[in-house]
């Protein structure tokens, strides 16, 4: 339990963070500003998913599907009804994450009942769907893609929405909510008989990480100023997927590692392509998730967190 | 039958079903009293785990009911039977693997919490009281059965014979009334068994609570129970004390054959 004096130091920490962070975003590159806040798009991606497929255990493929709703329905609504207003994009964030969460509610009550493979299949072919639907509405750009959105998107909203999604699934967890959830994840029949209603937490559990894709949906639309669907096809909802493999499923600071990780690590392989002229990034990408496969197949953290290690344990509450 | 005196706690009434073609259970029909220890027996097939099945609420019977304090339990969603007070073990071992053991038991307690998300997001007092008393319970409880030391433990990396005692433990911390034991001795030797015997006499003493268990180890069985029931090709064909079934003729054709 949080003792006074942890409280305080957890302000000051929070304190300074935030004057270091206005300090970078007015300090740093573009370029490294702007990948900053892509491994915060991707962080809070990440940590959706891991929700649902590394905690809860439901496998699902369709990450990218409730993105694109969130980055859609606020760009929408940025563009063509309120305007840049940084209140006005607030609530248009949080447009964006609600009906990205509504459409998992929808999705989640008849599917969760399916297991596995099913379940994989149906996620991924609601995204395509989505993306499908959206290719066809005229509305919002079809093929062409939406462009003019306002770049609302900085650093500090991107780590006030990160703060707050990781703060959400970390209380989360320590509720009888995520135990609902663990022990959804290790075994469905004993649930049942602790007297846990899996068919509810479930759904709780898929709608919530589709609250959060919608989330980051919005910050990416209006980071990139220009969306079309063909971003959000199912190779968004892989890259998503391989970020919680490769960070362990289930640890939410491994997810969290991982989307850091995997969004830097393209950009770090980028002087190796200039000199080489050919492009290696995606076989030495792909080559080091193999021999991670084959060396630490439960991640980089397995199911624990950074913080059960031994080396951070000085930073462990008691 | 016996007379007994008070109500049935639990009535299993005419229950059939039939998978397919396949008719596991015929109109089978007993009763258990409260405080009781009754066991099911039968050669393997008779359907004993079946009847557990349809009380847990996992299958539906194709025809009959199932009565806890004469209201209905068929078909009746699994963890609403599990609230209602009927939580069972199963046969090979289901505990929450990768959890620690004081999880196992805290995640049993799922009915005693009443605060909302928001509580847990805001660290609430009802969050931190609920949340203290589930682990103050949950210990005890682990120290009750000379656990509490491996309460951190991983609970896969358990013993065989603690891993099945924590899942009785887990069912009582769901607030069982009737506790049903699918082969609670299986893989167990002589002395871990004569353990489990003191183990579940006390546990029915302690929590008041009624114990149907199914088992094959006919030496626990006959010290063990109140009351036995012969299940044979899915018919109920005994049901008396341990000395009525030991001499029962059906029991012992079924079990060794007709000998002429």
């Amino acid at each position: 339990m949080w003792t006074y004096l942890k409280r305080q130091q957890a302000y000051l920490i929070l304190g300074v963070f935030l004057v270091v962070l206005s300090f970078i975003h007015t300090h740093i590159s573009p370029y490294l500003r702007q990948l900053l806040i892509l491994s915060g798009i991707n962080i809070i991606l990440a940590n959706g998913l891991n929700l649902i497929s590394g905690i809860t255990g439901q496998l699902s493929l369709g990450h990218a599907g409730f993105m694109a709703i969130g980055a859609y329905a606020s760009a929408y609504l940025s563009v063509f009804v309120t305007g840049p207003e940084s209140f006005a994009f607030l609530l248009n964030i949080l447009a964006g994450g609600c009906l990205a969460g509504f459409f998992g509610f929808i999705l989640g009550l008849p599917t969760l009942r399916l297991k596995g493979d099913y379940l994989a299949i149906v996620t991924l072919g609601f995204s395509e769907m989505i993306r499908v639907i959206l290719l066809n509405m005229d509305s919002v750009g079809g093929a062409r893609g939406l462009p003019q959105i306002p770049h609302n998107t900085d650093l500090i909203w991107t780590a006030g929405a990160v703060g707050l999604s990781l703060i959400f699934i970390y209380r989360m967890m320590k509720s009888y909510i995520g135990r609902a959830f663990l022990a959804i994840r290790e075994n469905e029949l004993a649930a049942q008989s602790c007297g846990i209603n899996i068919t509810k937490y479930k759904v709780i559990s898929f709608t919530s990480g589709a609250f959060l894709a919608g989330i980051a949906g919005a910050l990416f639309a209006h980071q990139l100023s220009y969306i079309n669907p063909s971003i959000f096809g199912f190779i968004k909802s892989f890259e998503i997927l391989i970020m919680i493999v490769l960070g362990g499923l289930g640890s939410l600071s491994g997810a969290t590692l991982a989307a850091i990780i995997l969004t830097f690590l393209p950009e770090a392989l980028r002087p190796l392509q200039q000199i080489t002229q050919i492009d290696f990034r995606m076989i030495i990408y792909s080559s080091l998730l193999i021999v991670m496969m084959l060396t630490r197949p439960s991640g980089l953290l397995g199911k624990r967190e950074l913080w059960d290690f031994k080396i951070f344990g000085a930073f462990r509450r008691s | 039958m016996m007379s007994q005196p008070a109500e049935a706690i639990l009535k299993v009434d005419n229950l059939s079903i039939a998978f397919g073609g396949l008719q596991v259970l015929m109109n089978v029909d007993f009763s258990v009293y409260s405080n009781e220890i009754v066991s099911l027996i039968g050669p393997n097939g008779a359907g004993k785990t079946t009847v557990f099945n349809i009380i847990s609420g996992l299958y539906r019977p194709t025809s009959g009911s199932i009565l806890f304090h004469s209201k209905n339990l068929t078909g009746m969603h699994p963890h609403r039977i599990s609230n209602i007070g009927i939580t069972r073990t199963f046969q090979n071992i289901r505990l929450f693997k990768d959890l620690t053991v004081l999880d196992n038991v805290i995640i049993a307690k799922h009915f005693a919490f009443c605060y909302k998300l928001l509580g847990s997001l805001f660290y609430t007092p009802a969050y931190v009281e609920e949340e203290a008393k589930a682990e103050k319970d949950a210990l005890e409880l682990l120290a009750v059965f000379g656990l509490a030391e491996r309460a951190h433990d991983i609970s896969k990396n358990l013993p065989y014979g603690e891993q099945r005692k924590l899942e009785i433990v887990r069912a009582l911390a769901s607030g069982v009334k009737i506790l049903l034991l699918d082969e609670p001795a299986a893989g167990m030797n002589n002395a871990e068994t004569s353990a489990l015997l003191k183990l579940i006499h006390h546990i029915r003493d302690t929590f008041k609570i009624t114990v149907l268990l199914i088992e094959h180890d006919m030496k626990l069985v006959m010290k063990i129970s109140d009351r036995i029931i012969v299940l044979h090709h899915g018919e109920v064909i005994a049901d008396g004390t341990p000395s009525q079934i030991r001499n029962n003729p059906h029991v012992v054709e079924a079990y060794l054959g007709n000998p002429t």
